[in-house]
């Protein structure tokens, strides 16, 4: 008889414990987020000048390097427990579902095609692509005054295409390996422009020496930069959104943007973040 | 006392241990059954009345901010700054005083008619400023997004200053329609730098916050209301299986086939189980149900506004030809918002479109287009099942937009054909020049049919739902009555034996 109860109370304790754990499974959440991390991996970009780029020490330095720390610091992780990664376009949404990194700020325009594949934060910049031309040049005041100018193509990106081939405008494209080369040959003379996001043309125009390059004041683009998140990660999604909203409205992405480049023609910014891509 | 109650070793202590052990049980049961049911009432309340419709309000932010927007275009476009800048209030308490003296009103040139989209103007503003509550409302105290709320609130009220310089300076000086003067449009382009950097993404991001937070808390009761199904099944088992327990025990010592009593308790804690599963995964679709309608509703609303903003974008295009370029993008970047196709080019998105149109309208199960009538054709196409007449506002939706792309298209034809003035009649509606476009105005009613139509939906489930559930508040403490009532009947006789 004894055998009998004490069988009756084990099982009466089996379903309870069976219970409490189903009860417990039930409400708990599947995806891991970046909201509870206690160390981040953060892919950046190395080769854009002022936006990403790696110092000879080995660490990583720009824009885009300051939007992640200050977002991460807003998400409980100090600068200590970061770790920065260099991440190629071709590579990230990869590298995102592999968990190899935890958030991506790489200068990546938020499109349709990519809110499908990952979860987008952001934008934490609005880009306007621009035009970087010589400081004695007035001939070029907007986009179609590009007509018939050689205009610096980088392999690889889409700048030197959206005004030829979207707009029409019959520029002479000049193939170069990179902006920073775009820059040097502008100076030099063997080009008449050079177009990218307005970032990216205050960063390379740092790099030539005696102002001898100015950005036109004539933006013709948005490109939204979006934060790249492992996909279903709605609460890290809306934690860096609420991360980028503090930071325009205390001022600190005017600071970053005015020390980083405080170069004129870039345009003005906001205490209002810009319009989110929404967390969905 | 309890050691005295439950002595283990002797027969009575023994069934009034198991007896306990099957009222606990049968109290679980009713406890998770009532616990979940009122997390799905709670989830309910949040999509259908409480937060939902709040969330609902606060989107009419952004949209009345479009439609203010878009009035100042249009009336800088089409020269009607006078009637912008008219304040007939302003004008009667002048002429009040001569008015008595004469008995008629005088023919003065101070009386001036308030042009229409003034009129809408203001109306816009008050919902602007209704709606920013209704987000602060929302907002619970979180001060970034009261942030967010202060800066909309301020920038409106600078907003109306930089409009009304740009007016005066257009009023000015006679001009052409389409083609206001330069010191016009550098004013006008100030007013629209404020409108959308900083009050546009800000309304837009207080509409996704609310909807976060109403995500949020329907994800939450949801799995709770699905964890108490998954509860109440394992305390009903555990009770049938202790009542099981008790009836073979009894049979066993007592000598008896049946305890009627504790059979008809086991049937009756069958029963309750089998129906609080039901009931609780009933109450979870329908919040899934209630969800989707209101995603739909808030996801429609929000390319409503982005229409109205693109339309905008095109009497930028026309009114500021110096910035043409930057224009014509947006404008390409909310159609692919609204309906995304694999082009960069307007002029390719205007040549693909009608064909993808036409192919959705052949056969609803081909909608090969993106953005938010993508994801509203799969929404739709889920839910018809096939069934052609569910998705036919939609394919009237679809057509509709298709015709304001095609009115763009000739627009823009005009435009580059350098008729600026012809450009901007036609940019606006061809019977009544000082309303916009008749495509966009038959487009956004049938937005609005849909909006409406996905709300009702929405607080129809949630009203059936509720009223469902109402019964439960005396049927789950009956029930637990009843069933306890019958197991002490059943063990009760047994028990008196041993006095």
């Amino acid at each position: 008889m004894r055998a009998t109860r004490d069988a009756a109370i084990v099982v009466i304790a089996a379903l309870a414990v069976l219970v409490a754990v189903v009860a417990y499974r039930a409400g708990d959440a599947a995806v891991s987020s970046v909201a509870d991390k206690d160390t981040l991996v953060i892919g950046v970009e190395d080769d854009k000048p002022g936006l990403g780029t790696r110092t000879p020490a080995g660490t990583f330095t720009g824009f885009e390097v300051d939007v992640a720390t200050y977002v991460a610091g807003r998400l409980g992780v100090s600068e200590g427990a970061l770790r920065f990664v260099a991440i190629h376009p071709g590579d990230w949404e990869r590298a995102l579902r592999r968990g190899e990194v935890d958030l991506v700020f790489a200068g990546y325009p938020i499109t349709p095609q990519l809110a499908d594949r990952v979860t987008v934060a952001g934008p934490y910049y609005v880009a306007h692509q621009s035009i970087l031309v010589r400081a004695d040049d007035k001939s070029i005041q907007n986009v179609r005054d590009l007509r018939g100018k050689r205009l610096c193509q980088v392999a690889g990106t889409r700048a030197a295409d959206h005004i030829i081939e979207d707009l029409d405008v019959a520029a002479v494209p000049v193939p170069a390996p990179s902006y920073a080369d775009c820059a040097q040959r502008l100076a030099g003379k063997d080009l008449d422009a050079v177009s990218a996001d307005d970032l990216i043309l205050a960063g390379i125009a740092a790099t030539v020496s005696d102002s001898a390059v100015v950005i036109v004041n004539a933006p013709f683009t948005d490109e939204r930069y979006g934060v790249g998140l492992q996909k279903g990660d709605i609460r890290g999604c809306a934690a860096v959104n609420r991360a980028i909203t503090e930071m325009y409205q205390s001022g600190a992405a005017n600071t970053m943007l005015t020390q980083g480049f405080g170069s004129p023609g870039l345009s003005r910014v906001t205490g209002t973040a810009p319009s989110f891509e929404g967390c969905a | 006392m309890a050691r005295r109650l439950f002595r283990l070793r002797t027969v009575p202590g023994r069934v009034r241990m198991l007896t306990a052990c099957a009222l606990l049980a049968v109290g679980g049961l009713i406890s998770v059954t009532a616990v979940g049911l009122w997390q799905a009432r709670d989830g309910l309340r949040t999509l259908g009345t409480a937060d939902g419709r709040t969330v609902i309000a606060g989107a009419g932010l952004y949209g009345a901010l479009t439609d203010m927007d878009l009035q100042v275009t249009n009336v800088l476009l089409t020269g009607q700054e006078a009637g912008w800048l008219c304040e007939p209030e302003a004008a009667d308490q002048d002429q009040a005083a001569p008015a008595d003296e004469t008995g008629q009103a005088p023919q003065d040139d101070a009386a001036c008619d308030r042009a229409p989209a003034r009129v809408l103007y203001e109306i816009r503003r008050e919902t602007a400023q209704q709606a920013a509550l209704a987000a602060a409302r929302l907002a619970d105290g979180d001060p970034v997004r009261l942030g967010t709320v202060r800066a909309v609130l301020d920038g409106l009220h600078q907003y109306d200053q930089r409009v009304r310089a740009a007016m005066e300076l257009g009023q000015q000086a006679e001009h052409p329609l389409g083609m206001p003067p330069a010191a016009a449009v550098a004013r006008y382009r100030f007013a629209t730098a404020l409108m959308t950097e900083e009050l546009l993404p800000g309304a837009y991001n207080l509409t996704l916050d609310g909807q976060a937070s109403v995500h949020a808390a329907y994800e939450d009761r949801r799995a709770a209301a699905r964890a108490g199904m998954v509860q109440a099944v394992v305390a009903g088992g555990l009770a049938i299986a202790i009542l099981a327990g008790l009836q073979i025990y009894l049979g066993f010592r007592f000598r008896r086939v049946l305890n009627p009593a504790l059979a008809v308790a086991t049937l009756g804690v069958l029963a309750l189980t089998l129906t609080s599963g039901v009931l609780l995964s009933a109450e979870a679709r329908d919040m899934r149900v209630a969800k989707v309608g209101f995603d739909q509703a808030l996801a429609l609303s929000r390319a409503q506004s982005i229409g109205t903003s693109m339309d905008a974008d095109r009497g930028r295009f026309l009114l500021d030809p110096g910035n043409a370029d930057r224009y014509d993008q947006l404008y390409l970047d909310k159609a692919q918002s609204i309906l995304y196709l694999p082009v960069t080019k307007l002029a390719a998105y205007h040549a693909l479109l009608g064909g993808r149109l036409d192919r959705y309208g052949d056969d609803s199960r081909v909608a090969d287009f993106g953005g938010f009538y993508g994801a509203e054709a799969r929404t739709v196409a889920d839910r018809a099942n096939g069934a052609q007449a569910a998705r036919e506002p939609f394919a009237a939706l679809l057509s509709r937009y298709g015709r304001y792309q095609r009115t763009d298209r000739q627009v823009r034809e005009l435009a580059a054909a350098g008729r600026r003035t012809d450009a901007a009649i036609a940019h606006m509606d061809p019977d009544d020049p000082t309303l916009a476009h008749r495509d966009l105005r038959a487009y956004n009613d049938g937005l609005s049919t849909l909006i409406t139509h996905h709300q009702y939906l929405t607080d129809r489930t949630v009203q059936d739902a509720q009223r469902a559930m109402t019964a439960w508040t005396w049927l789950l403490p009956a029930a637990f009555l009843v069933i306890a009532a019958l197991i002490v009947a059943g063990v009760g006789p047994r028990l008196k034996e041993y006095r």
